[in-house]
């Protein structure tokens, strides 16, 4: 007996969501191909929600009736309130992604409007969708983006999950880890998905979020889609392939502000490199002694683990965190940074750092404003407000501006400290290119000569950006 | 709670084993719990930075770290800290920072002493009470107020404890067998298991030797998921306060996230039975509204457990007594559990439950209230959001009608 019975005879197949999956009661005849497993528990086909598109493309293949009470997602008969004209390369971007079924990923620098083509997107689709953004100040920006481009046509306004909201529309955006904590009773209720900065995706948990929602049409947006950890292989998978890129050199000028990148080395004094040394000797001669290779993936956590088990170890890990804060808090860096703020008084520097201890120290000694993942939304925004009016001529942060954030007034960077990451990089350059009437910006990178800053600087250069 | 890399556990095949206490270290253990919680003591009224830099410099071997970080850990989590700064931070610094800025656009020298003065002076304090606030609302410069401490000996427990919640994080399925002196205590245990959203499974084993249950997250036929892994843990407390318990586990650990199975036996523990376990809240949301009704019906917290063999259990919400001729009637809330739960609940009804039930399922899970015939002796009340005490009601004296 089927419970969700109706009057009407039903069709030989029905799809169910059921928790993040796809139910098919009445085993179709033909099932050879269908990408679902038989589950005993409750004796129907059952795919993760995901594959609910490739189902509904086997099941009409086959000829296969099917009544489909999976969806729950609304069409939408309205359109953008506010039509802006997008550039040609937004366009071919839009035509790309529709040429691959709806699905892919779209790869364009910081700046160039990856908002856009994703408005483009919704109101192509004219589908119920969900925005998935990796932090909260995204989902704000997002929110009053799609406010301003869809007004309240859609369901009345823009629903937001996360931060303690739980406000579910057509339109909604919400984050990455709200979104895999939802999506087993939310993956019914959106066509269309857009993973905003879609290189987070590929973490095995966001990655099930995504396996959750059965949405058919899914737009990834990323300035930098390659990860360290090559899981950006499976963003295939979630939601599609890079259907269309462009690089950095490829816009700017025309599209993004004009830049010139500058490397400033600095030296250490006879004390500090001496002291450099010897830590360095000591945390390099310990992982010399237990076989630790420090450039492969597991390099850095066997060398925590190994650290933690003898005194030799705890030595040895005192040491290499010495060495670095030499090297990346070097008195020359210091001295250099103080004469930049000074040059750059009547611009919008951000100041980037790799890690929260340098961004207060610098915060304190310069007295500029701090943001880091501890700062209150209400300061950050009060900040990063002031900053856009020009009542702060510089900020300091760690990692948490490096995405996302729209800083339009920003045209310099400060790259004090940071990983060798490529596309952390990127991103931090990406931060002040958003374009402006006469704008140029330009990227310092201020690195401690003879030590192994030098080493990370060219790894993280290695970018056609930085070329 | 312990994280992963707090725990002592080996791979043995493919088990995994939490590491018990050798007895011979127990005592080093006691010393190490009695530090962590004296320095904690020593520190109220101090900024947690100071605390932290007091506890690295405790002398620990290295063999110990991880005991140590783990009751350390512990102990912090018992603390309550607040900032304690008497100017506020963030409008000290908003005010210093556009000093600063103002300073610095003015093309003089920037003299970070001078502005620091000029806004103690607007203060009336010295400048170094401004150095102090600027950033005193930090993490590391707030204040330990409270600390409700157990004493070394119940640290240790807590640390044993947490030990195995930690591995019970990252378990994807669980199952327990448990035994009780009583039906109250297995009341108590279904319901805490149900307050922490847990797609289970009940069977009562032959004989008089308890119920069999099995704790499984949606996803398991395609992906081994560790989502559920923190209401597992949650409810280990429940189980090992069972007169006599077993669990095994399915979990990933270690950076690899490795399949391993992981066991764990025990008796009653010595913490007592929680028998005011909480209720769902849409399930203390109804109780709460229900009083406001005229209505014949008593309802409270149900202690009863409907068992009817080799079908299945059913662990009631709440039990409605009609105040003039005593007749029961049960409800149970399925707002959060499985369609396969609604259609054992309705092969129960079917082979003839003890008592008339009212089933209120969550819309969600799709099922028809007429999947039950009207003659059986239970009913489903299909809810949208909420079950509505109203509508409850009326269930509850259609049903006991029949």
């Amino acid at each position: 007996m089927n419970p969700a019975s109706s009057s009407a005879p039903a069709p030989a197949v029905t799809l169910r969501f059921r928790a993040g999956t796809i139910e098919i009661a009445g085993r179709p005849a033909d099932t050879a191909g269908l990408p679902a497993s038989w589950d005993e528990r409750s004796a129907c086909l059952r795919a993760p929600a995901c594959a609910y598109a490739a189902i509904v493309r086997g099941l009409r293949a086959r000829g296969v009736p099917y009544s489909d009470q999976a969806r729950r997602y609304d069409t939408m008969a309205t359109s953008t309130l506010v039509h802006r004209e997008p550039r040609p390369y937004q366009t071919a971007a839009l035509a790309a992604w529709r040429a691959n079924g709806f699905r892919g990923v779209v790869v364009l620098p910081t700046g160039a409007g990856k908002t856009l083509v994703a408005h483009l997107a919704i109101d192509d689709r004219k589908r119920s969708a969900l925005v998935v953004t990796p932090t909260l100040d995204l989902v704000r920006q997002w929110h009053d983006g799609l406010l301003a481009t869809f007004g309240g046509t859609m369901g009345g306004n823009i629903g937001i999950v996360g931060g303690g909201d739980y406000d579910v529309r057509p339109l909604t955006v919400t984050t990455y880890d709200s979104a895999y904590l939802h999506m087993e009773h939310l993956g019914d209720r959106f066509g269309l998905v857009v993973f905003d900065e879609c290189h987070h995706l590929p973490g095995e948990s966001y990655a099930l979020g995504a396996r959750l929602c059965l949405a058919p049409f899914r737009l990834g947006l990323t300035a930098t889609p390659e990860r360290s950890d090559g899981r950006d292989a499976i963003l295939d998978e979630l939601c599609g392939p890079v259907v269309y890129r462009k690089d950095i050199v490829e816009l700017a000028g025309e599209y993004l502000a004009d830049y010139e990148t500058v490397r400033v080395s600095v030296d250490l004094s006879p004390a500090e490199r001496a002291e450099y040394e010897r830590e360095r000797a000591i945390y390099r001669q310990f992982v010399g002694d237990n076989g630790i290779v420090m450039t492969s993936p597991r390099g850095f956590s066997d060398f925590i683990i190994r650290s933690s088990r003898s005194e030799a170890g705890r030595r040895a890990f005192a040491a290499y965190r010495r060495q670095r804060e030499i090297a990346f808090t070097a008195p020359a860096k210091l001295d250099y940074l103080e004469r930049l703020l000074f040059q750059h008084r009547h611009d919008r520097a951000i100041v980037f750092t790799q890690d929260n201890a340098t961004v207060y120290l610098l915060s304190r000694r310069f007295l500029v404003p701090a943001i880091t993942h501890l700062t209150k939304v209400s300061e950050r925004s009060a900040v990063l407000a002031g900053f856009s009016r020009g009542e702060y001529a510089a900020l300091a942060t760690s990692r948490v501006l490096n995405e996302g954030v729209d800083i339009p007034e920003a045209n310099v960077a400060v790259v004090m400290s940071g990983s060798g990451s490529v596309r952390e990089h990127v991103q931090r350059l990406g931060r002040i290119l958003r374009p402006r009437a006469g704008k140029r910006a330009v990227l310092y990178e201020l690195v401690t000569g003879g030590t192994s800053e030098s080493m990370t600087s060219t790894r993280r250069r290695d970018h056609v950006a930085y070329r | 709670m312990l994280t992963a890399d707090l725990v002592h556990a080996r791979r043995r095949g493919d088990s995994l084993v939490v590491v018990s206490l050798p007895h011979a270290q127990r005592p080093r253990a006691l010393e190490l719990a009695g530090t962590a919680l004296s320095l904690v003591r020593a520190h109220l009224g101090l900024p947690r930075g100071a605390l932290l830099e007091a506890w690295s410099q405790v002398a620990i071997a290295p063999a110990e770290q991880r005991l140590a970080r783990g009751l350390f850990k512990l102990a912090l989590d018992a603390c309550e800290f607040e900032e304690g700064a008497t100017l506020a931070p963030v409008e000290l610094r908003r005010e210093i920072f556009t000093a600063a800025a103002a300073a610095r656009a003015s093309g003089r020298d920037f003299d970070r002493a001078a502005i620091l003065a000029g806004v103690a002076r607007a203060h009336g304090v010295e400048a170094d009470v401004i150095e102090e606030a600027l950033y005193s609302d930090l993490p590391s410069a707030h204040v330990l107020r409270k600390a409700d401490l157990p004493s070394p000996e119940g640290l240790l427990a807590l640390h044993d404890l947490a030990s195995h919640q930690a591995v019970l994080l990252r378990a994807v399925r669980v199952q327990a067998r448990v035994f009780c002196a009583g039906a109250l205590d297995y009341r108590a245990l279904f319901r805490t298991l149900k307050f922490h959203r847990l797609l289970y499974e009940i069977s009562r084993q032959d004989g008089d030797r308890g119920y069999a249950i099995d704790l499984d997250g949606p996803m398991s036929l395609f992906e081994q998921t560790t989502k559920y892994g923190l209401n597992l843990a949650l409810a280990l407390p429940a189980i090992m306060a069972c007169a006599a318990w077993e669990v095994r586990a399915d979990v990933r650990w270690g950076k690899d996230r490795r399949p391993l199975r992981y066991h764990l036996k025990g008796r009653k523990a010595s913490a007592p039975i929680d028998h005011a376990a909480e209720l769902p809240d849409e399930v203390a949301a109804l109780l709460a509204d229900l009083p406001r009704l005229q209505s014949p019906w008593q309802a409270a917290p149900s202690e009863a457990i409907l068992s009817l063999p080799g079908i299945g259990v059913c662990v009631p919400d709440l039990e409605f007594v009609h105040r003039e001729s005593g007749q029961r009637v049960f409800l149970e809330v399925l707002g959060f559990w499985s369609r396969d739960a609604v259609w054992k609940r309705i092969e129960m009804a079917k082979a003839g439950l003890p008592f008339p039930v009212v089933f209120a399922v969550g819309k969600h899970l799709r099922v028809s209230e007429e999947a039950l015939p009207a003659e059986a002796s239970a009913t489903l009340y299909v809810y949208a959001r909420t079950p509505q005490a109203r509508t409850v009601l009326e269930r509850v004296q259609a049903v006991a009608r029949r």
